[in-house]
């Protein structure tokens, strides 16, 4: 007998395999004959892939532990238990129905796969990914003037003394304003009191991302393009960068 | 509408454009809302649509699934179209998968252990590879010890077997398996109504 344990699917497909080349009714099975064939095939089989092996091995077993219940005696109050084969014959009939849908499906795939159809077009959601209107003219006039409040503050200084700026010390900046006002608009951080040059108005920013990070502030706006509103965390911790600020101050 | 259609064979030409803009399947229902006439007439537009491009002149064909439409080349020209456009389509289909397939269209909503069981060896490669495949997909967890994943057909599923539904299936008694003769394929449904009965109706 030429077969492959790669020629199955499994034990049921082998089953059927044996069952098929007998014309045996599958409701009727001669179990000791079909146990005797399987395991003569898988013996035949030397060496297989154990995963394999074990659902081949199973069902080996499973056939003889039928085959041994239909060769007990039946004691009488036990007539009416079922065939001990009915459960394996309902399950062969379902796997054999499997097997023919199988070979349907794939008939199916083929006679499809030889339509083509074009890719989906592409539309945007305009209710949804639209950014709104906006202007690029607008972005870079804001950061001039926010850069020339600086300029303009005062002469130009003769001598340049080194600034120092640290994101620590804007923090604590911040905290002071929160503990006075309550709430602090974006904008009045950038003033030119507060932010003389451009290193200054990014580590302010800077500051303000990393206040927001530890959820020491919240933000809150209006409406779109309205000014930035910042406020203390009512659940923030407490000044959670105290003793740091006041390690470098 | 503003652009209100009552003429029919107007209306087909208009069905035709959306479903060549559109590339993939179309609603129904939103397509008749959006030109403001019934489902009737768009279904009848539909018909005459198809009918037109049953003449060998024709290369296209409209394709139904579930409630939409969508366009598609003739089977036919397929060898042609290949060896023009260089192009080939590959099978996903392997016995295998094929078989977890069969179980899961017609016993779904089902777990992996349900069609190993049906298989009798393990299927996991298989449910892996028809889920990449985007031919079943996950439908929450059965409600049982492990809650294993429950999995059901998609509608690419649908489209690759050219029906237009899982009433389309052909009868399971069909195929010579009498087994559980009463769950018939055609009362699994749509999908959205089995994801609905998940959680409280499982044994």
């Amino acid at each position: 007998m030429d077969i492959h344990v790669g020629d199955f699917e499994g034990p049921l497909d082998l089953l059927l395999h044996l069952i098929a080349q007998r014309k045996i009714d599958i409701l009727d099975l001669p179990i000791a004959e079909i146990t005797g064939q399987y395991l003569e095939v898988i013996r035949g089989w030397k060496a297989f892939d154990m995963d394999v092996a074990s659902e081949f091995v199973l069902m080996a077993a499973r056939l003889l532990e039928i085959k041994s219940r239909m060769m007990l005696p039946r004691p009488k109050i036990e007539s009416e238990e079922e065939d001990p084969r009915a459960e394996l014959a309902a399950q062969l009939l379902a796997y054999a129905a499997v097997k023919q849908i199988a070979v349907w499906l794939i008939d199916r795939e083929e006679t499809e796969a030889r339509s083509f159809t074009r890719d989906p077009e592409y539309f945007p959601d305009p209710g949804e990914t639209e950014p709104p209107e906006f202007e690029l003219d607008a972005l870079r006039s804001a950061i001039r003037r926010l850069l020339e409040r600086g300029r303009d503050s005062g002469p130009a200084p003769e001598r340049i003394v080194l600034e120092e700026f640290t994101v620590d010390e804007k923090k604590l900046l911040l905290r002071e304003s929160l503990k006075e006002g309550g709430c602090v608009l974006f904008h009045s951080l950038f003033l030119s009191h507060r932010a003389r040059s451009p290193e200054e108005v990014a580590v302010t920013l800077l500051a303000v991302l990393e206040m927001f990070k530890t959820g020491e502030i919240d933000f809150s706006q209006e409406g779109l393009h309205s000014d930035i509103r910042i406020s203390k965390r009512e659940d923030g911790l407490s000044d959670p960068g105290r003793s740091e600020a006041d390690r470098s101050a | 509408m503003d652009f209100l259609i009552r003429d029919e064979a107007k209306l087909t030409g208009l069905l035709e454009s959306i479903l060549f803009a559109a590339g993939e399947p179309v609603s129904a229902a939103d397509t008749a809302d959006a030109l403001g006439i019934t489902r009737e007439t768009l279904d009848s537009c539909a018909d005459r649509l198809e009918e037109s491009y049953r003449s060998s002149e024709r290369g296209i064909r409209l394709v139904r699934t579930e409630d939409r439409y969508s366009l598609s080349t003739k089977p036919e020209n397929y060898p042609q179209i290949a060896a023009v456009l260089g192009r080939s389509r590959r099978r996903t289909l392997t016995r295998a998968s094929a078989e977890v397939l069969a179980v899961v269209a017609y016993r779904q909503p089902v777990t992996r252990v349900d069609v190993d069981q049906i298989r009798g060896v393990g299927s996991a490669g298989s449910i892996q590879k028809l889920l990449d495949s985007d031919l079943i997909e996950e439908c929450g967890r059965l409600e049982a010890p492990g809650r294993p994943y429950l999995y059901r057909t998609t509608q690419t599923f649908l489209i690759n077997a050219g029906i237009r539904s899982l009433e389309e299936l052909p009868d399971w008694n069909s195929f010579g398996g009498n087994e559980e003769s009463d769950d018939e394929p055609g009362e699994a449904g749509t999908a959205e109504k089995k994801e609905n009965d998940l959680n409280s109706e499982q044994p």
